[in-house]
Parts: C-alpha cells; structure tokens; sequence
C-alpha cells in the first residue's frame, strides 16, 4: 500500500468535511425551526369548563366529546386521545377531560431522537407520522399520559366498528337534550400507519378549514372552549381574565395551553 | 508446541460442537418465526401497552450494554495497568463485550415501532435527545471494541496463518500486512494502549453519562427521574460484566482444559472485585429508596410501595436476597469461596441485574400521574371506566423467544469466533514462566528438589512437597475447607 500517514490523514478529514457538509444538504428538522417564532401571531389553547363538565346529566356514561374524537379521528380501539377521567384518585374534579395540553415547553418534543414530533408556531404540538421511528420516548416523557402507540394496523371491519359505536354514543347524548349532533360525522381521510405515536391534534384538519376540534362541537354542555388565547378579543382570552383556572400538573415546567375552569 | 493447546479449539472439533450449533439454529429459526409475527402484526404482539410502553425489551438492552462494559474494560485493563495474570481472559472479555453491543443494538431495532426507519436516528438526529446520543455512543463504542480487539488479535494472525494453511488466505486478509516483525508490533502494542485509555473513558460516558439519561431525564417518571442514575448505572454495568466474564471464563477453563492459564488466582481477583461491586450496588439502591422513602413526593412514594409491597416485590425481594446477598455471602465466605462457589454466585448476579434493569423499567410506567383507561392484559381490551392510574404488563412469548433468540445469536457469534480464532493471546505462553514448552527444555529437576517446594501456600508463604500436604495445612492454619484449597495453594513449577 502507497499511502503515507499524512495522506491517510487528509483522506480522513476530507471525508469528514464532506459528511458534515452533505449533512446540511438533508432535509432538517422542520419543527424545530419553526417553533422558534412562537408566541406572536395565533397560538391556539382550550379553556375546560370544570363545572358545567361535572353538571352535565346528558354525558353520564357516554361521553360524547371522547366518542366524538374517536369517530373523527379514527383512533385505535384502545386509544383514547381525548378522554374524561372519572375518578376518586382526583380531588379537585368530579370530571377531568384530559386531552394533549399543547405545551409551550414540551417535553415530548425536547426528546424526540428524530424530531418527528414539533412544536408549530401556532401552538399546535403535532407527530410527523412518515418520520416517526415508533421509540415511545416521548410517551414516556409526558406526564399527561397524553400520547398513544399505534400497537397494530387496525383492520377495515375494526375501523367501521369503532366509528359506527362511537358515533351512536354522540347522538345518543345529544337525544338526551333533544337537538341533532352538530357535528357532521366526517371522518380524517388518512389514520396514521401502525408502528408510529399519535395523539389530539386539536382536530388539525378541521382548524385549517376554519372549524373548531371535534370534541368541542360534539359537547352539548359547552364545557370546552377553543381559540386564540393570544388574541385578546377572543373569546377564550374574554373567559380566561374573567374566570380563575388553574393548569394540569403545572409544576412539571411544561406550559400548558389547556386550562380548567374553576 | 505450547501453542497448540490455546489453539486446540480451532483444531479439533467434536460431536458436542454440532450439537450445540443444531440446538444454535433451532433456537434461531424459532426467534425468526417470532420476529415474522412481530413484524407482520406490530407491536401489538407484545405485553407491551398503555402505559406501559417499555418492556423487556429496552431492560434487556441496558442488561447488555451493561455486559459489554466488563470485558473490555478488563482487556483495556490488562494493558494499562500492565496486569499480566489477567491477559489469558482478556480476549474472552473484548469478544463478550463486541457480542453483547451487537444484542444492544439488535433490543433497540426489536423496541423501535418502524424499524425500517431506524436511519432516520442518522438522516434527522437530534442533539437534543438522549436516544440520540444513545445512538452516537453505542455506534462508536462498537467501532472502538471491535478496532480494540481486531488489534489485538492482529498480534496472533501471523501465527495462525502458519498453523493452518487451508485458512492461510483469511488469516493472511484480515492480518492485512501485518508479519510480526518487532518493529510492527512495537507500534501495534503502542496504538493498542491509547485504544485502552479511549475505551475506559468511553465506557463512563456510555454507561455513566448516555444510557441512564434516557431515564433519569424524565421528569413525567417518579422514580426514574433522579441525579443517582448514572453511578447507579455505571455500577450496575461493571457489576453484571465482571460476573460475566468470570461466567465465560470458568466454562472456557472448563471445556477447553485451561487450568494451567486460566489460574485460581483470576478467579481469586474478579471475585474480590464483584463482591466489591454487589456492595456499592446494594448501597446505591439502600441511597435511592431511603431518599424517596423519607421525604419524596406522593408519585415517588406510590413507586416505591409497588416495589416493596405491591406487585413487583416477590421480584424485588428475591432480586435484593438471591441476587445480591447470596451471592456477597458466597464471596465473602472462605469456604465458599472456590470456583465453583464464584462462578455460581456470578451467575446469580448476572440473572439478578437483569431482573433488577425489570425492575428499574417496568414500575415507574406502571404507575401514572394522572389515572387513565389500561388495557387489561388478558382480554386486551380497555376498561375507561373506572380509570386507573396502575398500568399492567406482561411479557408475551414473543418477547420472550426474541430474547431467547437473541441470546442463541450472540452464543453462536461467540462460538464461531472460539473455531476461528485464538481466544487467548499467544502471547500468554511467551511471557509465562514455567509453561511447559520451558519445562521441556530444562533436564527434569531431581527428585529431591521436587519435595522440597512444588506446592507454595499463598498466604503465608510457606513451601510444601505435595499440594495435599499444603490443603491439610491451609485447613489447620487459615481455616479454608478442602475443596476450596485452590484458594490458597498453588503449584510450584521448577
């Protein structure tokens, strides 16, 4: 062999340059770069009203706003990305909606190995689902429990079974207070590939249409309220000086930008 | 030639052998039929679930990043510390270590959801996370273990090639130029002590400083999140591979007749060392649990309670008793404390450190912040109502046969690499004193000479003519039981 040390070395730091370079080349984490503008402009957040949760009779059982979710969004038989936490464990809440908080420091993001999941500079905390390598780090990271694994592909029968039940849970609720749902049962068009996590995208695909998340419409309590908290004439913001709340698990520094009504 | 009984492995090959690579492939077949599943269907396969999204899976991948600590850093040791009596295992150690990051590796594509994506961790990594750098330390620790040991094989490729000219051509390719001129191995022992101090550095920042910040970052986790994790893992992992290696080591010695290498001595030093280690692992678990315990948070504490009261602690307690007390106890006691004694209680400490990663997984992901629907691991069905803050899990057979599989792979590697290449270094012959090839040369001692001295009592220094007479002496003197008189008595050579 013909090679000498020096040569060797600068064949070595050549390639290396060029690895760097090429590197830069490749598409970058695009959620990254934009959740660096946040905070001006649009941030969407929801305000739960804790009370009219707890006094709504129409709900006992059926949960329109989580069957609604599950309907619109497809979501496996065991994911629940909305869903009403009925428990003695909680003090504070006869009912507790939990649903993905939207943080403004998320944890789910921070950890992410390949920037799948990002921060939009609306607010919304959202999963690339064609990147996503399916690690579950950032499940384990949120302290909400917020994020699902899609554990397998759901089968065609699967997908028409959930949404007819969950569908006939919506309209069962709002018979109970006599009106029609108003909510067109339309579903997304594409659910998420197995293998990947997904959670509440605070109904992305209805928001760009200038709708409002599923789970909203679908309440016949008007216990959730959606918006622009960054607006102050919206009417979130309005609700939000004019009542006290308090935030989930605040104290875990993650900024949350779902908050209950007191 | 002396060198023949390190080479015999390679030389001869029996029934046992065939057998053993049959059991080998059924075992793989079976794993690759269980991975099929996993691929075909998801990960929906496993016990894994909401929320409880870790499984066996990633505590048998810090289990093995753990394992391929030890090895090398006895190799690396060896080289620093110039520490002789340790070079015959030395090479037992760098393969175990290469093998076991090989299984690291395989438990994170088994964990991943998409593991046709798993380039993109090189395509969109990022800095920010500690898988990450999971990623990055692990691909270059296997880089620096594999150079590590390939240059210290390199030594006895020249050798090979000229014992066995039907593999001529393989030995002569990966000697790659290398004939063992003084010259060349100057310089190659020169670049193989830098490789050391590389290596021992890299394992603190492997095991020390990557791995456990996938845990002990996690705020959302009580009972993960904590500044004890990295020395809790670091210890962790020199335990599990020193007890490792004394594992291989002893059924080396035992197959192959190695008992003139691999020395009671060895044995004697590893086993001082991991009864050194159980014992800061013990304390670092006693400092973990009484921090949470006196003054830590409701979530923490709920923790806890599952460990010592709840569902994990029939696993908890027996980990705490047969895996660290039994085994200290073996250790510490003399008469216990023969190969026999040793090898059993590493293989306590290796199965209980594998439980124990169980253990540092599973129950933080049972127990939740918020209550939430889990899936019942029978029915596989979600109960919303009444919701739970206690998750479930379960490892499937699947699981297991991955597992299982994963290990028949990594023997195999192992085996293959005892048929093809020396598994101590040649070097071992040169530099001993009294090796028989010596023994050959001198005219044979008279007699008398012999019963003067052939048995030395280590203790005490005193000289005996026959090891039985040095046994019967250990046993009156220093109270060490016959069995374990190896301990203590060696034969003199002259």
């Amino acid at each position: 062999m013909e090679i000498s040390r020096r040569k060797f070395l600068k064949l070595c730091g050549a390639t290396a340059g060029a690895a760097v370079l090429g590197s830069t080349l490749l598409p970058t984490s695009k959620g990254i770069a934009q959740g660096t503008e946040l905070s001006s402009g649009t941030k969407y957040g929801m305000a739960v009203d804790l009370r009219a949760c707890e006094n709504s009779r129409a709900c006992d059982g059926l949960y329109p706003c989580v069957h609604a979710c599950k309907a619109v969004n497809i979501t496996p038989a065991n994911s629940y990305w909305l869903y009403v936490i009925e428990s003695e464990e909680i003090s504070y809440a006869k009912r507790l909606p939990r649903l993905c908080m939207h943080c403004d420091n998320p944890p789910c993001v921070k950890v992410c190995p390949v920037g799948a999941t990002y921060k939009r500079a609306d607010g919304l905390v959202l999963v690339d689902y064609q990147r996503c390598i399916g690690c579950r780090l950032c499940a384990v990271a949120c302290p909400y429990g917020a994020r699902y694994f899609n554990w397998k592909w759901p089968t065609k029968e699967e997908i028409e079974k959930i949404q007819r039940e969950s569908w006939e849970k919506v309209e069962e609720a709002w018979k109970k207070i006599g009106k029609e749902v108003p909510l067109a049962s339309k579903a997304i068009e594409n659910p998420r590939p197995a293998g990947v996590i997904e959670k509440c995208t605070f109904c992305v695909h209805r928001i760009e249409k200038g709708l409002k998340p599923a789970c909203v419409v679908a309440c016949p309590a008007e216990v959730l309220h959606f918006g622009d908290i960054n607006n102050p004439n919206s009417e979130i913001s309005k609700t939000l000086k004019e009542k006290k709340w308090f935030r989930l698990l605040e104290e875990f520094g993650t900024k949350p930008n779902v908050f209950y009504l007191v | 030639m002396v060198e023949e009984k390190i080479l015999h492995p390679m030389m001869y090959t029996g029934r046992n052998f065939y057998l053993l690579i049959a059991v080998l492939l059924a075992a793989i077949a079976w794993f690759g039929f269980a991975y099929y599943t996993q691929l075909r269907y998801g990960l929906g396969v496993t016990g894994m679930n909401e929320p409880v999204y870790w499984g066996i899976y990633i505590a048998s991948f810090i289990f093995f990043v753990g394992v391929a600590h030890g090895g090398i850093a006895i190799s690396a040791a060896v080289r620093i510390l110039k520490l002789e009596t340790y070079r015959p295992i030395a090479r037992m150690g760098e393969v175990l270590t290469v093998v076991s990051l090989i299984l690291a590796g395989m438990m994170i594509i088994f964990d991943l959801g998409r593991p046709d994506r798993v380039l993109n961790l090189f395509r969109f990594g990022r800095w920010q996370s500690p898988l990450a750098w999971d990623v990055i330390i692990i691909s270059a620790y296997f880089m620096a273990s594999v150079t590590f040991m390939y240059l210290g094989l390199r030594e006895d490729l020249p050798a090979c090639a000229r014992k066995f000219p039907t593999r001529r051509g393989l030995y002569e390719f990966l000697a790659a130029g290398y004939t063992g001129t003084p010259r060349e191995k100057e310089v190659n022992d020169k670049v193989l002590w830098y490789m050391s101090v590389l290596i021992v550095t890299m394992i603190v920042l492997a095991s020390g400083g990557v791995i456990p910040f996938i845990f002990g970052l996690q705020v959302a986790q009580p009972g993960w999140y904590s500044a004890i994790m990295p020395s809790y893992f670091v210890t962790g992992a020199i335990t599990s591979a020193s007890a490792a290696v004394i594992i291989i080591a002893a059924f080396m010695r035992h197959f192959f007749r190695w008992e003139e290498y691999i020395k009671p001595e060895i044995f004697k030093g590893l086993a001082n060392f991991l009864r050194v280690m159980v014992a800061i692992y013990f304390y670092f678990m006693v400092s973990e649990q009484l921090t949470i315990r006196y003054a830590g948070s409701i979530p923490e504490q709920v923790v806890s309670q599952a460990l010592f009261f709840g569902e994990f602690a029939p696993l908890y307690w027996s980990y705490i008793i047969l895996g660290l007390f039994i085994p200290f106890f073996i250790l510490v006691i003399p008469q216990t404390r023969t190969i026999t004694g040793i090898v059993a209680a590493a293989f306590l400490v290796t199965v209980g450190l594998w439980a124990k990663r169980f253990l540092i997984v599973v129950p933080p992901l049972t127990r939740q912040l918020l209550p939430a629907p889990v899936i019942d691991p029978v029915t596989r069905q979600s109960f919303i109502y009444p919701p739970t803050a206690i998750g479930m899990y379960t490892p499937t057979w699947v699981e297991w046969s991955l597992l299982l599989g994963a290990l028949a792979i990594g023997i195999l590697l192992y085996t293959l690499f005892v048929k093809l290449f020396p598994m101590m270094e040649l070097k071992v012959v040169e530099i001993k004193p009294g090796a028989p090839e010596i023994a050959k040369a001198v005219p044979p001692p008279a007699p008398e000479e012999v019963k003067k001295a052939s048995s030395k009592c280590n203790l005490c220094g005193a000289e005996f003519s026959s090891m039985d007479e040095c046994c019967e002496h250990a046993e009156k003197e220093h109270k060490i039981a016959r069995a374990s008189c190896d301990m203590c008595c060696e034969e003199v050579k002259k």
